[in-house]
């Protein structure tokens, strides 16, 4: 590119002959050639039109006299006139009257034109004549001669003007140019002179006087930067000393944030094993015989478990969230299902407050959706929560709506509505702030840390949507959220539930005291093409029962167990009794009990069918085809009586790799009852061999393993067994962030956290597990529940042991005293030289693996009871963890407590309590 | 064409009507071939009508165009022709033309017919229309001939009369004041070689054009009754054949060398040594179209045989009568009835 600014003065000179010169000579030149062209073009229109016109006038004559034959000298004269080609004359009836044309032309561009001829106002006949088309040919040849007189003189003036140029200007510039670039460069030796008297002469003698004032000027700056660069050295050596200073504080800094990180990873761990070992245990307990009050407690004790687990989760949620780690998962999900679940965890608690609860999905929600299902899940549940804790009565309603939907992508609504005691509009503001609530005094009456909406409005917001409320004091609230959602187009789109061709359009009674139950069902019912009538009590719907028709009588009844003055058993007795409704309509009740209860009921009842609440248009569509004899279903069921599922996996072969025993005995407990046929591990070699050894149907892999640990085992094998052969599945009690993408990446299919959730474990289970594939089906008996021994089978069970709090213990394993007394036999027998293990290792260098049997026997301590055992070790572990070496007084301490423990465990005989 | 619609929609009718009631196949056929039969006859019938009414020429309005120069015998005779067109139902026009300018229009069709072509002095110019779209129509007995003429009386004053030499002898007796005692030929206002031929045989004259034909009559009349001397530009058919005697001078007979090469005749350097042509035919000629467009027009202007005397009477009526061209044609159609009538064909006349 071109730029005058840079170029050089020649350049320059050059550009200034083209602009100047040349440039409007080209200009004029076209210009005065076109004219010219266009003077031709004239003159040969002109020539030709007056040519045409005197032939014209001349063939009057012969053509009025009618002699063709006629010489005419001036059409003679004119065919001999090079421009002029030929002449054809036509007379009136436009016959061919006479030629001429001049011999001999070759030239093929020629342009005819026409004339009449006219003779007393009237056309006698017509002419045509041919001339030559020669005027391109004319132009060129001015074209030429122009340029030839124009350019030639120029390019010589051009030359001469520039040779000029350049001696007078463009050679005294270019000396100085030198010389003012030597000056630049300190080349100040050589002297400027240029013999000439005229500006640039003058201008070197500045130049030169230039020169020998720098050439002094330098010598003494020389001086005085020498001094300068001394004192430069010495003050950069102090900013380079500096900034070791700073660099070595900013990674103390991010140190300290990776720690942080650590620390909350292993908070979270540390919470979650004995977490882990109060839910399996009450779990357990639950389903051995239990005294109603010792159920009751169990029960709390289950209830408080998961509420503090919550917290938990909460907590680590909200740091995730603090730290932005906190990821959106995009898996396919139903989203009747999680609607359901959502509504399930709740129902549990709302039906002991007897709240109904609602949901509602609206038709044209797609229901294969792409996103994040267990967040989506979590804040219905928190929300929910929230609604069952400030309402007293009435009902919860879970409600789903499209509000906006693009290509494959889908905006829902999710909302929860209570009628609970509603909030200030002051309240409302100080909504979704973390740890607040509406009112802090609400804190002590309602419960909770007030990170739930908060952790609701995140994660609402990193699904694309947001999140709000609409309250009236006194009256209720409604949350709402909205998530974008990308649609599972291979799934398609919702299909229609709808009745079968001979059920369409029957007409179905809907009884239910709650409005807004009724609405629901009358949605549900009338989407599946169903007419409904709806009715508020069991007395109007009997009234409506008698009052209709038998034209057109109600063939199914849908009918709300719970309803005041008479419940829906009572209207359901009476309706059996009214002998005049013919035929009889199928009664279908909605209930809040569980599948096998209800089923009860039916048998019990005469019912023809039940639907659990709260009820989805799957599930109750469901329930009418099973009423009507038809098996299909709406869609697969959702696992929610999982050991009832487990039936469908009996048999199968797991091998559990677990390093804690007391984790092992949880997690081996819930499978076996399960009728699944478990092995263990105690690390990730055994595993691998076990693999080897023995063809399993599934492996459930602890991640912190001695030895070899989860991903490591996982690893090795992968290398000769593949996914599809031998599913593993992640145990973890490290829930932060990238946990279920490392054990992924090793080669995992699935990752359940610790504590066990069984609900959890199973769905990975059934999910992984090939639908049966029992090595022995119906060999296979699954284990009875173990026996609880009664307390007093255990006689002399220690009342105190050294170092224990038997107490704490026991209430982490659901008050077994045997397995208690067989944990502590255990502990007993392989943690006997402990502290000389660990001495040992430290002194070998293999710290790592004193690290892991000081982290391994700290959990088991913590699981027994053995808190300052279990805090000696955490001490140990943490030494090592950051400087590869003990401190002889965290060792001594350690040494102590297990010396205690062990000490203590001596007086157990283990004979008596194995005996009975 | 309405005849032809008529027939064909009765025709049609006549099926329609009838075939349709079925009997045998036998007697349907017969019914159809009598019926055939029957329209057969009445399609020759409808022709024949169409034919006969043909026949009869409708006299439309469109007028024909009968040329008129500007010498009164042509003029008279082409009103003749133009009130026995009229007098069986033509409508026609008479424009004027001059000599050369007369077939161009003919040619063309501006003009229809020209009852007096001259052979002597327009026979070249018919020759080239007569390639396109002119036709010959037919000679009159009339003979004509256009030269130096003189009343009979000049003869006994200078004589030797008609050959051309004596008028060199007698040259003073035609001299005016203005002539410096050469002779004076009074000449027409149409264009003659004449001063060619006075060089070309040395004649001591001098030429007066007259500038139209009553100059010349004129210029006659006033000679005639003074019985002075005159040689003058005359020709036949004119009224002086019904009116005076005279005579043309005879100059070395004429030959189409005569005008083009000089060694021709007694004057080896000039050309025009030689009179003008004797005995030159009179014929009609009409615009090709004619025939088609008014066939009774074309068939009267051919039976119409004039002689010199016939012609020499119609101009004889304006020129010396003083009639007017029409009442001069008028008064030469009663005195000729029965030769009109005989040229008018029977199924032309009113």
């Amino acid at each position: 590119m071109f730029s005058l600014k840079h170029a050089s003065i020649t350049g320059a000179f050059y550009l200034l002959m083209v602009v100047v010169i040349f440039g409007p000579t080209a200009t004029i030149g076209t210009v005065l050639l076109f004219i010219e062209k266009n003077k031709l073009e004239i003159k040969h229109t002109k020539f030709q039109e007056d040519t045409a016109k005197i032939i014209a006038s001349a063939m009057q004559q012969p053509l009025y006299d009618f002699t063709p034959q006629v010489d005419l000298p001036l059409i003679d004269y004119m065919v001999k006139d090079e421009r002029i080609l030929a002449i054809r004359v036509y007379d009136f009836e436009n016959m061919p009257f006479s030629n001429y044309s001049s011999a001999g032309t070759t030239i093929d561009t020629r342009n005819t034109i026409h004339r009449d001829v006219i003779f007393d106002k009237r056309v006698i006949g017509r002419i045509e004549v041919d001339f030559s088309d020669d005027t391109h040919a004319q132009f060129f040849q001015i074209f030429g001669i122009t340029l030839l007189i124009l350019v030639v003189p120029l390019a010589v003036t051009s030359v001469i003007f520039l040779k000029f140029i350049r001696y007078k200007i463009i050679n005294p510039i270019h000396y100085l140019e030198k010389h003012a670039g030597k000056i630049a460069r300190n080349e100040l030796d050589e002297p400027i002179g240029m013999p000439r008297n005229d500006e640039f002469g003058k201008l070197s003698k500045s130049f030169e006087i230039m020169r020998q004032t720098l050439k002094k000027q330098l010598l003494t700056l020389d001086k005085r930067v020498q001094e300068k660069t001394r004192a430069l050295k010495v003050a950069n050596q102090s900013l380079i000393d500096r900034n070791d200073e700073l660099e070595k504080a900013k990674i103390t800094a991010e140190e300290a944030e990776k720690a942080k990180s650590e620390f909350l990873a292993n908070m979270s761990h540390e919470i979650r094993t004995p977490m882990n070992a109060i839910i399996g245990m009450s779990h357990l307990a639950l389903k051995t015989g239990l005294s109603f009050k010792q159920r009751d407690y169990v029960n709390k004790i289950d209830a408080a478990a998961n509420s503090l687990l919550g917290l938990i989760n909460d907590i680590l949620d909200f740091s995730k969230i603090e730290a932005g780690k906190l990821d959106i998962e995009a898996v396919k999900f139903d989203i009747d299902d999680v609607m359901a679940a959502a509504a399930d965890v709740t129902t549990v608690k709302t039906s002991e407050k007897g709240l109904e609860m609602l949901v509602h999905i609206s038709a044209n929600v797609p229901r294969y959706l792409i996103g994040d299902p267990l967040r989506l899940r979590q804040i219905l549940v928190n929300l929910a929560d929230n609604a069952y804790k400030f309402t007293e009565q009435g009902e919860i309603e879970l409600s789903c709506t499209l509000e906006r939907q693009m290509k494959d992508k889908a905006v829902i609504r999710f909302s929860v509505r209570d009628t609970g005691i509603g909030m200030t509009l002051e309240q409302q503001n100080s909504l979704f702030h973390a740890f607040s609530q509406a009112d802090s005094s609400f804190t002590r009456k309602y419960g909770g840390t007030g990170l739930g909406l908060t952790i609701s409005k995140h994660l609402a917001e990193l699904m694309g949507g947001g999140i709000g409320a609409q309250s009236e004091y006194g009256k209720g609230s409604t949350f709402f959220f909205t998530a974008l959602l990308k649609i599972d187009n291979e799934q398609g789109m919702r299909k229609q539930v709808t009745a079968d061709d001979d059920l369409h359009r029957k007409k179905v009674l809907v009884i239910d005291d709650n409005e807004a139950a009724r609405r629901i069902f009358q949605s549900y019912l009338e989407n599946m093409g169903f007419r409904v009538e709806t009715a508020d009590s069991g007395m109007s719907g009997l009234e409506m029962l008698e009052m209709t028709t038998k034209a057109d009588p109600f063939e199914i009844v849908l009918l709300d167990w719970k309803m005041p003055v008479m419940d829906g058993m009572e209207t359901c007795r009476r309706i059996l009794c009214m002998e005049a409704l013919t035929p009889m309509p199928k009664i279908i009740m909605a209930t809040a009990y569980g599948r096998a209860e209800a089923q009860n009921q039916v048998r019990k009842t005469g019912l023809d069918g039940f639907v659990t609440k709260p009820v989805t248009q799957s599930t109750l569509y469901d329930s009418i085809m099973t009423v009507y004899g038809r098996n299909e279903t709406s869609k697969n069921r959702r696992i929610d009586d999982y050991l009832a599922k487990a039936k469908a996996i009996h048999g199968a072969r797991i091998l559990l790799a677990e390093d804690n025993e007391i984790n092992q005995q949880i997690a081996l407990e819930i499978l076996r009852s399960s009728g699944l046929a478990v092995d263990v591990a105690n690390n990730g070699k055994e595993a691998v061999e076990a693999v080897k050894a023995q063809k399993y149907n599934l492996v459930l892999m602890d991640i912190q393993m001695p030895i070899l640990n989860g991903i490591q085992a996982t690893a090795m094998i992968r290398e000769f067994k593949t996914a599809d052969e031998l599913p593993i599945v992640a145990m973890t009690a490290h829930a932060m962030t990238g946990d279920r993408e490392k054990s992924l990446a090793a080669g995992m299919q699935d990752h359940v956290t610790k504590p066990i959730d069984p609900k959890e474990l199973f769905r990975s289970l059934m999910h992984w597990i090939p639908a049966v594939n029992p090595k022995r089906p119906g060999e296979f008996h699954p284990e009875k529940p173990p026996k609880m021994p009664k307390e007093e089978s255990l006689a002399d069970f220690p009342s105190r042991l050294p170092g224990l709090d038997i107490d704490d213990g026991l209430r982490r394993i659901g008050g077994n005293r045997e397995l208690y007394i067989k944990l502590l036999l255990k502990l007993r027998r392989t943690y006997a030289d402990a502290a000389a293990d660990i001495r040992n290792l430290i002194e070998n260098g293999q710290t790592e693996d004193a690290q892991r049997l000081a982290h391994s026997l700290k959990g088991v301590a913590g699981n027994l009871g053995a808190t300052r055992l279990q805090s000696a070790c955490s001490a140990v572990e943490m030494c090592l963890k950051e400087k590869s070496t003990l401190d002889d007084k965290i060792l001594k301490r350690f040494t102590h407590e297990i010396a205690t423990i062990q000490n203590g465990l001596k007086t157990i005989k283990p004979d008596n309590i194995f005996l009975s | 064409m309405p005849a032809k619609a008529c027939t064909l929609s009765f025709l049609l009718l006549f099926f329609l009507n009838k075939t349709l009631y079925g009997k045998d196949a036998e007697q349907v056929i017969f019914m159809i071939a009598k019926r055939l039969m029957t329209a057969t006859l009445f399609i020759l019938f409808s022709f024949y009508h169409n034919a006969s009414a043909k026949a009869q020429e409708e006299k439309s309005s469109i007028p024909i165009k009968i040329i008129v120069n500007d010498w009164t015998s042509q003029i008279v005779h082409s009103k003749i022709l133009g009130h026995i067109y009229e007098s069986i139902g033509y409508t026609v026009e008479y424009p004027f033309y001059t000599v050369d300018k007369q077939f161009g229009a003919m040619n063309l069709g501006w003009a229809h017919i020209q009852v007096e072509i001259w052979e002597g002095t327009m026979l070249n110019a018919f020759e080239n229309v007569k390639q396109k779209n002119v036709v010959e129509v037919g000679l009159h007995p009339a003979l004509t001939r256009e030269e130096w003429w003189y009343p009979s009386y000049v003869k006994e004053v200078c004589p030797g009369l008609p050959d051309y030499r004596a008028l060199n002898k007698c040259a003073n007796l035609f001299a005016t004041p203005a002539s410096y005692g050469k002779g004076v030929y009074i000449g027409g206002p149409w264009e003659k070689p004449d001063a060619k031929r006075i060089k070309a045989l040395g004649l001591d004259f001098v030429i007066r054009a007259a500038k139209n034909s009553d100059e010349l009559t004129a210029a006659l009349q006033g000679a005639v009754k003074n019985k002075t001397p005159i040689v003058m530009f005359n020709w036949t058919p004119n009224w002086t054949d019904f009116a005076h005697e005279g005579e043309f001078v005879e100059f070395p007979a004429h030959e189409t060398l005569c005008e083009s090469d000089p060694k021709w005749g007694i004057n080896p350097l000039l050309t025009h040594d030689c009179g003008n042509p004797k005995d030159g035919r009179l014929f009609k000629g009409a615009w090709k179209g004619l025939k088609e467009q008014w066939p009774c027009a074309y068939k009267i202007l051919e039976n119409i045989k004039m002689t010199n005397r016939m012609i020499a009477e119609a101009a004889f009526l304006v020129d010396i009568e003083h009639k007017t061209h029409d009442q001069a044609a008028r008064i030469w159609i009663n005195r000729h009835q029965d030769t009109v009538k005989s040229w008018i064909p029977s199924s032309c006349s009113h």
